[in-house]
């Protein structure tokens, strides 16, 4: 019991001194969660779009698919991003294994099903609102895509929630291809893994307080924006 | 049938209904004009909401044509807008929804939307979502909504229906307005003493069929339909 308390009193010794490792290893796990967030949400809100309003042969192929990625192993990914950018791979000339591009790379492909398929089942609600006004005042493709993002912007926070806290808490997918290297590539999951092996609990606990708190803090911001939105939308 | 500069050709328009093996729309000829008011009116069911949707191309008939002789100067300008039944609106405001349709059309004859919001008693409104606006007002929203795209033909299904009678006034001025402007507007009613003050040729359907299309004066005073006569009496349910 005297090394569990020790391990927390260093833990929060160590985020209360702003220690400088620690916090650049909080830096780099948010610069690549959100770096991978906004390019998945950049890329999959306008999908999400597309798969709600048109009707093709093989949509709802395409539906179930994204909806399976949802819940792919984070390691299987790993191996699948490493097998695209190792030397030898298609995207080898690429040389990001081991970089925070290789890992932005595999959080994109772990997030990106998220936001489809949860996007995709919100614009089909508002579609069938909206299918009629558009028709009837031509709304071009481009401003309709448009129109389905903004008008369902409080529902989206959910998405990009859902989408960031897949990518924050993953460990699996970002430990292959980043190696965990010192200053490089270490994130938060992938230190609290490495240091809990080693038996340096404090390093790992403050870790695992401040994802735990970075994890409250942006419920709380949603909720915020959440209830704002919806103020702003009923008066 | 009255003789015209015809606007829009109707011919040899067919809607068959799969599902219960009918005929929802049968119409050999129909020519509406350039600028006048021309009213549909029928017996619930009869097809006239379904021969709107068909002139705005919102529905695709199964054969036949229909023709809009109208090529605008004005590049921008829009041919054809409708004011639906149960119109839909866009999750915002009143103002929202108005900026919307103002932005979509780049030629906008210097309207803003505080003019828009003026001319059709809406201004205490303007931020008030649009899907929680009272009967009338959705029905001003509607029309304002339809006539800010600056389309030359307004199809109008039922605009005053349900509505009180300050509504009714203020939709039929505007209708009239835009009339006097240079609009055609086809308009959707079952109200006899509205269709009397606002239309210049009445169209009669019948189970998807044109039984009269005549000159209002005429039609009121001395249908050559016995049937119609005894239906805008009130005597027969067609």
């Amino acid at each position: 019991m005297e090394v569990f308390l020790e391990a927390f009193i260093t833990a929060f010794t160590l985020i209360f001194n702003l220690d400088a490792a620690l916090f650049e290893i909080v830096g780099l796990s948010l610069k690549i969660s959100v770096t991978s967030l906004i390019i998945a949400s950049i890329i999959g809100f306008p999908i999400g779009v597309f798969l709600a309003i048109t009707r093709f042969s093989g949509r709802s192929i395409l539906i179930s698919i994204f909806n399976s990625l949802m819940g792919m192993p984070p390691v299987v990914v790993g191996l699948i991003v490493y097998l695209l950018v190792s030397r030898s791979g298609p995207l080898g000339w690429l040389e990001i294994l081991y970089t925070p591009y290789a890992m932005i790379l595999a959080q994109l492909f772990l997030i990106l099903p998220i936001i489809i398929s949860l996007s995709t089942q919100i614009f089909e609600e508002l579609h069938k609102e909206y299918k009629d006004f558009f028709k009837i005042f031509s709304v071009p493709p481009k401003k309709s895509v448009i129109t389905y993002i903004s008008d369902s912007k409080d529902s989206l926070i959910t998405i990009f929630l859902a989408g960031f806290g897949r990518a924050v808490s993953e460990v699996g997918a970002v430990i292959i291809v980043g190696g965990n290297i010192d200053h490089v590539t270490r994130v938060m999951t992938t230190t609290i893994a490495l240091e809990t092996s080693k038996g340096d609990l404090p390093l790992a606990l403050a870790l695992g307080i401040i994802l735990l708190f970075i994890s409250l803090i942006i419920n709380v911001i949603a909720n915020r924006m959440k209830i704002k939105i919806n103020k702003e939308i009923n008066g | 049938m009255v003789e015209m500069n015809d606007l829009i050709k109707i011919k040899n328009l067919f809607l068959i209904s799969n599902k219960e093996n009918r005929n929802l729309i049968d119409i050999s000829d129909l020519q509406f004009d350039n600028n006048s008011i021309s009213v549909i009116m029928g017996p619930n069911g009869a097809g006239k909401t379904l021969l709107l949707n068909l002139i705005q191309g919102l529905i695709l008939s199964n054969t036949g044509d229909i023709e809009i002789n109208y090529n605008s100067k004005n590049k921008d300008e829009r041919k054809i807008s409708i004011m639906m039944q149960k119109p839909s609106f866009l999750r915002r405001t009143t103002q929202q929804n108005i900026k919307f349709i103002l932005e979509l059309n780049r030629d906008k004859r210097n309207m803003s939307c505080l003019d828009v919001m003026e001319r059709f008693d809406l201004i205490s409104q303007k931020n008030i979502l649009a899907n929680k606006l009272s009967g009338g007002e959705r029905q001003r929203l509607s029309l304002a909504l339809a006539i800010s795209t600056n389309s030359k033909i307004l199809l109008l299904d039922e605009p005053t229906a349900n509505a009180d009678p300050y509504t009714t006034f203020k939709i039929e001025q505007i209708i009239k307005e835009e009339a006097v402007g240079g609009k055609k507007i086809i308009l959707v009613t079952h109200n006899i003493p509205q269709a009397k003050r606002l239309g210049q040729d009445i169209v009669f359907i019948h189970e998807g069929k044109v039984l009269e299309h005549q000159k209002a004066s005429k039609f009121f005073s001395h249908s050559k339909n016995k049937k119609i006569n005894q239906f805008l009496k009130g005597e027969i349910i067609l």
